[in-house]
């Protein structure tokens, strides 16, 4: 009986945020790997919505968002190498392993980080949502605006070229 | 399963345990397996979803702060105030635009007000009225003389510089000049006002208001003399008729030797000049002489007593 809420209500919006914010974050960072940039992009994509709160149901909020964002990337002047760092922390085990090991592993993350740098933006992103976020291909496909196939192909070129990359030194 | 369906499968997680024991079997795996397990270690911003709302809180309120105030343009109040002038100015004009007729020496007018009433006016008068609205308002401010046949309707007010006269009937008429006010109600009934005198004259009487005195007489006709061209005085004073006279031919009177006390009751034709000296001179025992066509003399040859 009731219609969807509006996108306008505080509560409303304010829970757009909490739900979406997070991995559109994520999605910006990835294009952009600038910490900063990314958060900024994202503000300014939510404020977008605000503004067309009236036009953008919360059921089509995402797409919006992504698409906003995706443009308030590509119009930023300059676009800078995305390096990637890993955490290293976490192998707090590891640690303990031979001096030798940690070597490797220390290079194996650079490497890695160099090849992701030089993959193109569509294939980073489309990699990093599926890897890092754990975003299925269908969700992936929906948030770039492009088929299921195409995003499978563009993950699979991304793991083929890291593989390459790394392995060649 | 072909290698490419094992590593879309893996890449959505939808791997059964059978088919990920193949899976491991591809060259590629140790390889996927390691660059996986670095990526999921990536080092992400780190999002704090309240300082976000805030931060968006303190952007939107800048937003609707820089938005809000509504400017209104000078040119914009300007426009409205030059309409309103615009307005207000047609209303004045129109609702003080007077109409109306005046009329020369020797020449009668007869005048239509809007609401179909009609108004004779003799020589030497002045009719004016509101062109707006007249109807629900009848006044006309009037000086001179005028025989007045009024429609039905709401009150009809004649105004005079020496008092007004309030149409309760139909036919009157009303001479007001140096002398006074001389009302004469033909018709019906009308209410005539000077200062805080207020008398209602009925059809067949006339009030003369000259000076202080107030008198009040019959009439013995249904219309004024001057309708048919003709002058007619009731116990008027001489001056008073020689003026008539004046007004009527156009002419400048000399008078030599006259009683101005002297009342006149009769009339003159107001076409004829030798026959209304001769009913004005003849029955005080005057003499005239006529000049030329612009002035005459009226004069007693008898030495006063």
């Amino acid at each position: 009986m009731n219609k969807e809420e509006s996108s306008c209500k505080e509560e409303v919006f304010n829970s757009l945020y909490r739900e979406l914010s997070p991995a559109l974050r994520n999605f910006i960072f990835f294009k952009s790997g600038d910490n900063d940039q990314s958060f900024d992009i994202v503000q300014e994509a939510f404020i977008k919505l605000w503004n067309n709160c009236g036009k953008v149901p919360p059921s089509k909020a995402k797409s919006f968002l992504y698409t906003v964002s995706n443009n308030l990337f590509l119009n930023t002047v300059s676009h800078r190498k995305v390096v990637l760092k890993f955490r290293k922390d976490k192998k707090q085990e590891l640690n303990e392993q031979s001096p030798q090991f940690l070597l490797e592993e220390k290079e194996f993350g650079e490497r890695l980080s160099d090849a992701i740098s030089e993959l193109t933006e569509m294939q980073r992103t489309a990699f990093l949502l599926n890897r890092v976020e754990g975003k299925k291909y269908k969700e992936i496909a929906e948030i770039l605006g492009i088929s299921e196939k195409a995003a499978g192909k563009r993950i699979h070129d991304a793991l083929a070229a890291l593989r390459t990359k790394i392995e060649k030194i | 399963m072909k290698k490419k369906d094992l590593l879309d499968k893996w890449l959505n997680g939808e791997l059964t345990p059978e088919e990920f024991e193949v899976f491991r079997t591809i060259p590629e795996f140790s390889s996927f397996i390691k660059i996986d397990s670095f990526v999921r270690e990536v080092e992400l911003p780190r999002h704090d979803v309240e300082s976000g709302l805030e931060d968006l809180a303190a952007r939107k309120s800048h937003l609707t702060t820089r938005q809000k105030p509504k400017l209104i343009k000078l040119a914009t109040v300007l426009k409205i105030a030059a309409a309103l002038t615009l307005l207000a100015a047609t209303y004045l004009f129109v609702s003080n635009y007077e109409i109306g007729t005046t009329t020369e020496f020797t020449q009668t007018e007869l005048y239509q007000l809007p609401d179909n009433s009609r108004v004779f006016l003799n020589e030497n008068s002045k009719i004016e009225l509101k062109g707006f609205n007249w109807k629900n308002n009848r006044l006309v401010d009037f000086h001179g003389e005028g025989f007045f046949e009024v429609q039905k309707g709401s009150s009809f007010t004649v105004q005079t510089a020496r008092g007004s006269v309030t149409v309760l009937g139909t036919k009157f008429n009303v001479v007001s000049n140096q002398f006074g006010l001389e009302v004469s109600c033909y018709e019906g009934l009308v209410r005539v006002d000077q200062d805080d005198i207020s008398i209602e004259l009925p059809a067949g009487r006339s009030i003369t208001l000259e000076g202080g005195n107030l008198d009040l007489d019959d009439l013995h006709t249904l219309e004024p003399g001057w309708i048919h061209n003709e002058s007619r005085f009731d116990d008027r004073p001489i001056l008073q008729v020689i003026s008539v006279l004046e007004d009527e031919y156009g002419l400048t009177a000399s008078t030599e030797n006259i009683d101005v006390n002297l009342r006149f009751t009769g009339g003159f034709p107001n076409d004829d000049l030798v026959a209304a000296l001769q009913a004005i001179t003849v029955p005080f025992e005057l003499n005239y002489t006529i000049e030329n066509k612009d002035a005459i003399t009226i004069f007693n040859t008898k030495d006063s007593e």
